[in-house]
């Protein structure tokens, strides 16, 4: 009766130690991948200060969205801790308005027709879609990471053992908005 | 460029066929000869072994003479066919790919098979058989390099004496040289079960990268020393044309980003722009399935978005119009 009791608490302290090393695997591979993206979201602000030089010469009356540009570049640029998911969280939103915002920037550009053919807002547009695809693909390695993390910390005895291991789910990286995820109906658009 | 459901203007489609006919005219006159001959030697040869029979006494012998006729009357046979057929398909090919952009070359010895083999794109062989060298533009201006592939790996019996070689490979070789320089290397193998991959996986300086398409995940096993740069590469349509091109192709395609190229490979089981038998009629069937089997190929060059360059005016059609 002893050999059992102490065969199944040896069993159980080398699941438990397995799972504790998946779960540390796992969150580093997040953070690895959250390091990467922030590689590549470092090149979108670079980026803005360009846009916006070149846009104040000629989007006069868009003071307020170039502000709101800047003030976003600002919120997204701020450090935070890799390690708690709020702070990720918060980070991850900011980036999320700030692409929004550039968006929009490049959208309303279009309504000006100099800046529109400038060549450096050219070179800037196509530098941007670059950065853009490099961050969608980065995006999709944090995300495939953060999937692994949170299954190993919210399946029975995962949740156990990262509470104890002060493991957290990380917050995903989501789509800017809702409108993007939303089918595409190619009537709106012939 | 897409090939069209039509992509050969009339002028060259009906030059194709009036070469073909003519072509078909010597296959038939060399079937009609070769089926004589065959009945002259065999004549000769029932002749030959009953003199040597019953006028010397040696009835081995006979049959030594009878199989020794009939291996030089096939050796022969076959060496007129597959000059004709060799012949044929070169000139159809050439006027087909001429037409559609491409330069061909019938033999393709020197194609680089060290990348793919490096890459583990290919199964191991000792014996490589390379021809039909098709190259070509894409719109962007990258080389674009396609041959039809037999590869076959050395292997021992103990019924026969000396090396036997066995298939492991029928099909096409893409090589791309991208315009873009991939920084890392990525690699979309067959997947080989969750052991083989284990097992595979072991020793690799790269490391596996799981894509968020189940179905694809199933069918491919990706490897990359950068994951991000395997996303960026590997997006959900590049994934979804690598499937399309999975279900069309009889083994699972083979495909490599390194050193600023895209190596793909495409085990067919059957080689590709091939002119029909010596026994089968050589009408618009043979170009069509030529023209079938350069739509697969470029169809798997536009799973990577690499489209071939406007081919340029033919001259006739230049001197035409003016």
């Amino acid at each position: 009766m002893e050999w059992v009791l102490l065969v199944l608490i040896l069993l159980a302290v080398v699941v438990g130690y397995g799972w504790y090393v998946v779960l540390i695997r796992n969150r580093n591979r997040a953070q690895e991948a959250l390091s990467s993206v922030d590689v590549h979201l470092r090149k979108r602000h670079d980026l803005v200060p360009n846009v916006l030089a070149l846009a104040r010469r000629f989007m006069e009356h868009e003071k307020e969205l170039l502000e709101s540009v800047t003030a976003l570049r600002s919120k997204a640029q701020a450090p935070y801790d890799k390690g708690d998911p709020e702070q990720v969280k918060g980070h991850l939103d900011a980036e999320r308005g700030l692409q929004g915002a550039l968006r929009q920037l490049f959208a309303v550009s279009e309504s000006y027709p100099e800046l529109r053919s400038a060549e450096t807002m050219l070179e800037a547009q196509k530098t941007y879609r670059e950065v853009e695809s490099n961050i969608a693909a980065a995006r999709r390695f944090y995300n495939s990471a953060v999937t692994r993390l949170n299954t190993a910390v919210q399946i029975f005895p995962g949740s156990v053992i990262a509470g104890m291991a002060g493991v957290r789910p990380m917050p995903f990286f989501e789509l800017e908005d809702e409108s993007m995820r939303q089918p595409v109906n190619a009537a709106d658009h012939i | 460029m897409v090939l069209s459901d039509d992509p050969l203007d009339s002028a060259t489609r009906a030059e194709l066929e009036s070469r073909l006919a003519e072509l078909e005219a010597e296959r038939v006159a060399l079937f009609d000869w070769l089926k004589k001959l065959g009945l002259i030697l065999l004549g000769v040869t029932l002749a030959a072994m009953a003199i040597v029979s019953t006028v010397f006494g040696a009835e081995e012998d006979a049959y030594f003479v009878g199989i020794a006729v009939l291996l030089v009357a096939l050796v022969y046979a076959f060496h007129r066919i597959s000059k004709l057929r060799n012949r044929g398909k070169a000139e159809l090919m050439g006027r087909i790919a001429q037409a559609l952009g491409f330069d061909y070359r019938l033999n393709a010895a020197g194609f680089p098979l060290e990348h793919f083999r490096r890459l583990g794109l290919l199964p191991r062989f000792d014996r490589d058989n390379l021809h039909d060298h098709l190259s070509a533009e894409t719109a962007s201006g990258e080389r674009l390099e396609l041959v039809d592939a037999k590869l076959e790996r050395k292997s021992r019996s103990r019924k026969r004496r000396g090396p036997q070689y066995r298939t492991v490979f029928t099909g096409l070789l893409l090589r791309v040289d991208a315009a873009e320089t991939f920084s890392d290397q990525v690699l979309v193998l067959k997947d080989s079960g969750m052991v083989g991959n284990a097992l595979g996986g072991w020793l690799r300086s790269d490391e596996p990268v799981h894509l968020e398409s189940t179905r694809f995940n199933e069918t491919f096993t990706v490897y990359a020393n950068d994951q991000v740069e395997a996303r960026r590469l590997l997006t959900p349509t590049v994934m979804q044309r690598c499937l399309e091109l999975d279900a069309q192709t009889a083994g699972t395609p083979q495909i490599g980003f390194s050193e600023g190229r895209i190596l793909i490979a495409l085990d067919r089981g059957a080689p590709s722009f091939e002119m029909p038998q010596i026994w089968q009629k050589w009408d618009a069937a043979a170009f069509e399935a030529m023209l079938d089997d350069l739509r697969y190929a470029l169809g798997a060059a536009r799973l990577l978005g690499r489209e071939l360059a406007q081919p340029e005016p033919r001259e006739t059609a230049r001197s035409g119009s003016a």
